[in-house]
């Protein structure tokens, strides 16, 4: 199975801000690894920048099932790029 | 000796050497363009930009291209309009309307940052250059890109107003509407970028394309003789241009080409899509981002790209916002026509109601100089306002059917006196 990495801005809102949404996601898909590398959490919202690696299959169940949860997920945009 | 340029993360200030990045390996925040003050402060003069052609590049030591500038040669250096007739209506000593409605070539302040962006594209290689749009930016980016022989990716939401698709397509782009709204098309160009070779100026060269909005800021200054206005109202969309005039004025300042007045910055939002202005008055520290409903369409942008850093510069600056229902944005509009004769698009509107707000709240003090961003022009969106104006008369060609006409308007209403000063 291919190994894939993914980079994604996490936004917690409307309720699911409450819930402990990765450790949810994290027994689901104990091969998902998730390193968090920024983090700002209120009362209302908490916004998650988090690199995710692991089976490409694995990797995107798990971030559905964040999305299933109520979470916004969003693509980080770009590292550095080549031309062409 | 240190780059002139580089890169530095805005979160965690790692540095990079200048290349197509968007953001930081190391906390994903987003990188910006810094400069090498030290290496300008003696050569960057004013005796130097006054010698320059009266566009945009004047100022290209604080750009961030590393040759000759490839597009918009005739972009910026729009007017600088002391606005006596709408001063005298508001209530306020000193009131000057940066005009971006006329920028060159395709009226908005989006030339602009296109400008830098289309030459920064050139420069790294790219053959195809693209954007996310509302409007504005895909009429700018498909007219640079005609001009400087690239080609052209515009992607918009699928309602967009259709002079604004007439007006991209003349240009000979491919135009793609995508079901959605903005930030629907700003997400899936996100994926675009990553899978093609392509440079979406407000996409993957962020970076570049955002620093082509500091020329407002230096115009503005430049233009008032070299001081900054007291407070500056900007219309807050994407993000990209109120951080980056602040930017402005803060590096004429380290550059000692003027005097620090501690400029103040005031964001303006439509009320139907304004998550930093509703954050500024809620006093968050994050935004929620929102489902866009507002006549405004050019600055409805429900998830800003740079929202954090537009409330950021705010609060660093002491400002604040304000924001605008349709009809007071429409009334806007209306008025900047009739006291100055400019005829500006819904987000010019939503900038002028929004500083009359902060006028009439005392967040701007009327004997302080004020100036108002106008970002874009009317002429894109005439289907907005027809609704506002009744049906014109029509009269047989005949000179007492005119007198009669002009007659009975009088009786009606008496004629207007002009403001003197």
């Amino acid at each position: 199975m291919p190994k894939t990495e993914k980079r994604c801005w996490l936004t917690f809102e409307g309720g699911c801000q409450d819930e402990p949404c990765l450790w949810r996601m994290a027994r689901r898909f104990p091969d998902v690894v998730f390193d968090v590398r920024q983090a700002s959490v209120g009362k209302a919202i908490g916004i998650m920048a988090l690199k995710f690696e692991g089976e490409q299959t694995d990797v995107e169940a798990a971030l559905a099932y964040l999305v299933e949860m109520g979470v916004r997920v969003d693509p980080v945009q770009g590292g550095s790029m080549v031309a062409g | 000796m240190k780059p002139l340029l580089s890169l530095q993360c805005k979160e965690c200030d790692h540095e990079y050497p200048i290349e197509p990045r968007t953001v930081c390996d190391e906390c994903f925040g987003p990188v910006e363009v810094i400069y090498d003050y030290g290496q300008l402060q003696d050569r960057f003069t004013r005796q130097l930009i006054e010698s320059r052609p009266r566009n945009l590049w004047r100022y290209r030591e604080l750009l961030p291209v590393d040759g000759e500038p490839r597009s918009g040669l005739q972009s910026g250096w729009t007017p600088l309009i002391p606005a006596r007739r709408l001063a005298a209506e508001l209530g306020v000593r000193e009131l000057y309307l940066k005009d971006d409605s006329a920028n060159y070539p395709t009226f908005s302040y989006k030339d602009r940052v296109v400008a830098v962006a289309v030459t920064k594209a050139i420069e790294f290689g790219f053959e195809t250059v693209g954007c996310a749009s509302t409007g504005n930016l895909a009429h700018s980016v498909a007219a640079h890109a005609a001009a400087a022989g690239l080609e052209a990716f515009v992607m918009v939401p699928h309602d967009l107003e259709e002079g604004k698709i007439v007006g991209t397509r003349v240009f000979g782009p491919r135009l793609v509407k995508i079901r959605g709204n903005y930030d629907d098309v700003n997400r899936l160009c996100a994926q675009i970028a990553d899978k093609y070779p392509w440079a979406l100026v407000n996409v993957n060269l962020r970076p570049f394309y955002t620093e082509g909005a500091k020329t407002h800021g230096f115009e503005i200054a430049e233009q008032l003789g070299w001081r900054l206005p007291r407070h500056t109202v900007v219309p807050v969309a994407g993000g990209t241009i109120l951080p980056k005039i602040a930017k402005s004025y803060q590096e004429l300042i380290r550059l000692g080409l003027v005097e620090d007045n501690k400029p103040v910055m005031h964001a303006a939002q439509a009320a139907g899509c304004n998550p930093i202005v509703k954050a500024l008055e809620d006093e968050e520290d994050l935004f929620h981002p929102q489902k866009p409903k507002t006549v405004a369409r050019s600055i409805a942008i429900g998830n800003p790209a740079d929202g954090y850093y537009v409330m950021k510069a705010v609060r660093e600056s002491g400002g604040w916002g304000a924001s605008a229902e349709d009809a007071e944005i429409l009334d806007a509009v209306g008025l900047l026509a009739r006291t100055e004769g400019i005829f500006t698009e819904p987000a010019g509107g939503t900038t002028l109601a929004a500083a009359i707000k902060l006028i009439q709240s005392g967040r701007i003090p009327r004997d302080e100089p004020i100036c108002v961003c106008i970002t874009g022009n009317g002429l894109k969106t005439i289907e907005v306002m027809q609704e506002t104006f009744t049906q014109a008369p029509v009269i047989e060609a005949r000179i007492e059917a005119f007198t009669d006409l002009v007659e009975s308007a009088r009786e009606a209403q008496p004629a207007r006196q002009p403001v003197t000063h």
